[in-house]
């Protein structure tokens, strides 16, 4: 799916809107901010700060941020005079460098020899940090993350239906809204690869009744956690531990139908890993059992034979690596016990089920108590 | 499986695992109706949740991440390769110079995009831990540190050395720990299974991985067999069935075209062509220069001192390190010597006979008025039109000339190794937006990524051949669309003029890409030291002529050094099946 830069935008300002920040300046290619106290602690990494403020009392300064949206828009940073030397009050050398705005230059000119102008990479104080947030930057990254941590739980009313209502004669009647359970869940398939879906499943509290896309709808109307006056609720049939367990179930019934190819697939990948794996270790067991029972045979004989532990055996070192074992046995008294072939052959199957064993996991992503008109009444 | 039949297709056997962790959370809300969370956070997590969707298996998510790096088409098809063919464990074999980081950097983005991997190991050798810490944070955003605490053991992404990782107590984090990925770079290190570095990695507990080596196989056919035993124990079937079936001997396979396909299951190779397609052409243009009589002057008057001050030190080539620096000053500004021949006098007691010749030297600089070099460079930009690089050995020149564009309203932007981080950063933006000119003093490091860029001056030549190369490396590199021109700006009459002689006519170092010139140099080195080699000419020779012969007579025998090795390489690759194996070898492109 991805974002484009419109997107992005529009993301961007609806996050710092609804954290409250102060917008200090606003072009189609970025913003400059003041954060909110809310958007800093969540944002900037500042735990130290914070808690100093916390701790203290002390009035607290929050960060001023440039996001920028279109970086191939922005003109490049200004800085120090000493770092650029540019022509002064001259146009630039012509055909110099392939600029299309050249009137841009010789106002940039005009610049150089005055007070450095601090808009950020050259530090110093009153420094606006500039950011890039172009999808699959670390502050978009940061943003979404914090998006999801202050969105979570959410109770909502259909606001457009209590204003509109029928214009009734006499005193204003009560509307009846009905209870609704939305669950935002995220399916992941998964194996050595990955795919997912989303589904946003409503329930009726009221009588069961299961929506799909239940969130586009909501878009669609005028929601707000507000209380309309002159409302009242519907009395529930289900609780939502009850609404909880009949999503999942439906949830359920639509996993039964889906393609399983690749879950089929993954498990014949194991197979066959798994059996290359048997091809390599059985042998060396086999191997290792007979090389055991030698040696009890020999133990069991009454002439002493000293055993050297921390070695392989020497049964299973092919003779032209005997002598590299001579030379390496130096650094491997270093190290411990090396693992036995058992203990390598069991971490190894373990380490390719972990790997390709196929697997659905339902997340949540968000959960709401949602009012929306009665339809019955 | 088989007979068309699946058990899976009733699902009961894909376990499903509904996450409810929540739920008590969301009871404690409902109980004391509140505080609930905000609508617009509630819409943009959903919506953040549906942009960043994985709707398929295999299809590539990581360039949409990927904003500062450009991968080359063999890069992608690596990464593909590595994650649909070979499930996530290969080893990634190029040649050098290829991309292997970008390669191993695309699969691991992927994998994280995906939520497949979040525990990942990097062993590297310790000089190269920053440069993978740096490349991975600034090319694909991905947050790795450079392990040199005990504690970083437990942050997600950690770069460490191979020597620091095997040792407790970190060894023994390590085992502790499920591994979602394991990166090994310079891999062949783990040719001997005998070895403390084999034993760890057989002991570490990972899900995916790779391995990094230019050079999978030197020797012996079981360094290859114990390197993919790593990877994958049994991808060449039981111990003695791979020597039974592809060795004939430690040193010459058999059955090639059955065990390249076994090899390409696990290994890919991309390979610099014949042709070098990718590589765009070097074309080299040397610029002559006149000195001016005062300019010359200088130059015979420094000559003569050092020459002077090289007989009194009793011809101890070792003493003399700051009268070379001199005399290659010299050849580049006279800026650059007039802080070195300040610095000297002050050295010197008050009444040191030397000091007089100090300050005769620095009357004789006072009476340049004009840069001929300065002059030459400006015009040559000037008729270029488009973004160009200079290259000098010295701060102070790179500071002239800084000035000397500034005062002839050229755009010129500085670039030294002593910047920090940010401020080289900047430097490159403004170069690649407004500065037509970059005046840099260094050239090798990681960070300066010039392909933009299509024209280089080299200012004044280093003695090094090797930092000559790297200086072209950083405009003529993978990547470079169009032809690179490199102007060398040499005076007539100095050692510049041998010096260039040397590198481009002996050694013919401009128009060869990278290739055997550090093979050649080594061979070189061991018994002489190149730059001291031409100081002892420079300062024990009596005439321009003898000068001309000596740098000749140093020219012949790299000739005969790079003869040799084209010889003795021939050679060897007749002996060695397992290289001409290697060179056949195809799984990957030929870039």
């Amino acid at each position: 799916m991805v974002m484009n830069t419109e997107q992005i935008e529009h993301f961007v300002m609806r996050y710092l809107e609804s954290m409250e920040c102060q917008v200090m300046e606003k072009t189609p290619v970025y913003v400059t901010v003041k954060l909110s106290e809310q958007a800093d602690r969540a944002l900037t990494n500042r735990p130290y700060y914070w808690g100093f403020v916390d701790r203290t009392g002390a009035e607290p300064e929050t960060m001023r941020f440039t996001f920028v949206f279109d970086p191939a828009k922005l003109p490049p940073e200004r800085g120090p005079v000493s770092y650029v030397t540019a022509p002064a009050g001259q146009p630039p050398a012509s055909g110099g460098t392939n600029q299309p705005d050249g009137g841009q230059d010789s106002i940039m000119g005009r610049y150089f020899g005055v007070a450095p102008a601090f808009t950020g990479g050259g530090g110093g104080i009153g420094r606006i940090p500039r950011e890039n947030v172009h999808y699959g930057s670390p502050r978009l990254e940061s943003m979404m993350r914090a998006a999801a941590e202050q969105g979570r739980f959410i109770a909502l009313f259909d606001q457009g239906y209590a204003e509109h209502r029928p214009i009734s004669r006499g005193p204003k009647r009560s509307l009846a809204y009905e209870p609704w359970l939305m669950l935002n869940l995220k399916v992941e398939f998964a194996c050595d690869l990955k795919r997912e879906e989303i589904h946003s499943l409503g329930i009726s509290l009221y009588n069961g009744a299961i929506q799909e896309e239940f969130m586009e709808q909501l878009q669609q109307r005028d929601m707000s956690p507000k209380l309309p006056n002159h409302v009242h609720t519907v009395p529930s049939r289900f609780t939502v531990d009850q609404g909880i367990l009949l999503i999942e179930d439906h949830l359920n019934e639509l996993l039964k139908d889906i393609d399983l190819t690749w879950a089929i697939e993954a498990s014949e990948r194991l197979e066959e890993e798994l059996d290359l794996l048997d091809a390599y270790y059985i042998p060396l067991l086999k191997q290792e059992q007979e090389q055991e029972a030698a040696r009890a045979a020999q133990e069991a004989a009454p002439a002493v034979v000293p055993t050297i532990i921390n070695k392989p055996p020497s049964s299973l070192i092919p003779p032209e690596d005997k002598e590299q074992l001579k030379e390496s046995e130096q650094e491997q008294t270093e190290s411990s016990v090396p693992m036995s072939i058992q203990e390598q052959y069991n971490m190894r199957r373990k380490e390719l089920e972990w790997q390709f064993e196929p697997r659905i996991e339902i997340h949540l992503i968000n959960a709401a108590l949602v009012h929306l008109p009665h339809e019955q009444s | 499986m088989n007979n068309g039949y699946s058990p899976l297709a009733t699902s009961s056997m894909v376990p499903v695992r509904f996450d409810k962790s929540w739920i008590e959370t969301f009871h404690s809300r409902m109980e004391r109706n509140g505080p609930w969370d905000d609508w617009t956070c509630f819409q943009l997590a959903y919506e953040a949740e549906q942009a960043k969707r994985i709707h398929s298996f295999d299809e590539l998510q990581c360039l949409n991440h990927l904003t500062n790096v450009e991968p080359l088409p063999h890069q992608l098809d690596t990464a593909r390769k590595v994650l649909h063919e070979m499930r996530g464990r290969a080893i990634l074999a190029d040649e050098v110079g290829l991309g292997k980081t970008i390669e191993a950097g695309l699969v691991l983005k992927e994998y994280m995009i995906r939520g497949l991997v979040k525990k990942v190991l990097i062993l590297v050798p310790a000089s190269l831990v920053l440069q993978w810490v740096r490349e991975l944070n600034h090319k694909f955003g991905i947050p790795a540190i450079a392990q040199k605490k005990e504690y970083h053991w437990g942050s997600e992404v950690v770069v460490a050395s191979m020597d620091t990782a095997k040792r407790e107590p970190h060894r023994a984090h390590l085992l502790n720990q499920d591994i979602d990925m394991l990166i090994i770079d310079e891999a062949h290190k783990l040719k001997n299974k005998k070895t403390t570095n084999y034993q760890f990695i057989v002991q570490l507990r990972k899900k995916y991985c790779m391995l990094l080596t230019a050079t999978p196989v030197q020797n012996d056919m079981n360094e290859l067999y114990n390197l993919i035993t790593l990877l994958k124990p049994g991808q060449l079937g039981a111990q003695g069935e791979f020597s039974a079936n592809y060795m004939h001997d430690k040193r010459v396979p058999k059955n090639e075209s059955a065990l390249q396909s076994t090899l390409s299951k696990v290994m890919i190779r991309n390979r610099r062509g014949e042709g070098s397609v990718q590589f765009t052409k070097r074309i080299v243009k040397n610029v002559p220069l006149e000195l001016s009589p005062e300019e010359q002057a200088l130059y015979d008057g420094v000559t003569q001192f050092i020459r002077e001050q090289y007989k009194e030190n009793g011809q101890d080539i070792g003493s003399m390190f700051s009268m070379i620096t001199l005399q290659r000053e010299v050849c580049s500004s006279r800026d650059a010597v007039f802080v070195t021949l300040v610095n000297l006098a002050k050295k010197l007691p008050e009444n040191s006979p030397v000091r007089e010749r100090i300050w005769d030297l620095i009357d004789l600089i006072k009476s340049i008025t004009a840069n001929t070099k300065a002059e030459t460079a400006m015009e040559l930009i000037r008729g270029m039109d488009d973004k160009v690089i200079v290259f000098t050995e010295y701060r102070a020149t790179q500071e002239y000339l800084m000035q000397y564009f500034h005062k002839h309203g050229l755009m010129a932007v500085p670039y030294r190794g002593g910047m920090n981080r940010g401020k080289k950063d900047w430097m490159m933006d403004l170069f690649r937006g407004r500065a037509q000119v970059m005046i840099a003093t260094e050239a090798g490091g990681e960070g300066i990524n010039l392909q933009f860029c299509h024209h280089m001056i080299n200012f004044d030549l280093p003695w090094n051949p090797m930092r000559v190369e790297q200086r072209i490396g950083r405009v003529h590199r993978l990547g470079q669309s169009q032809d690179v021109k490199i102007y060398n700006l040499s005076t007539r009459g100095t050692i510049e003029e041998h010096i260039l002689n040397l590198l481009h006519e002996k050694i013919n170092m401009f128009e060869s890409v990278i290739g055997r010139l550090d093979m050649i140099l080594e061979r070189f080195e061991e018994q002489n030291n190149l730059e001291r080699s031409i100081s002892r000419i420079l300062m024990e020779a009596s005439s321009e002529d003898e000068i001309r012969t000596q740098v000749d007579s140093l020219g012949q025998s790299l000739t005969s050094i790079k003869e040799a090795f084209n010889g003795a390489s021939a050679v060897s690759e007749e002996q060695s099946r397992i290289q001409s194996f290697l060179k056949q070898y195809s799984n990957g492109t030929e870039v």
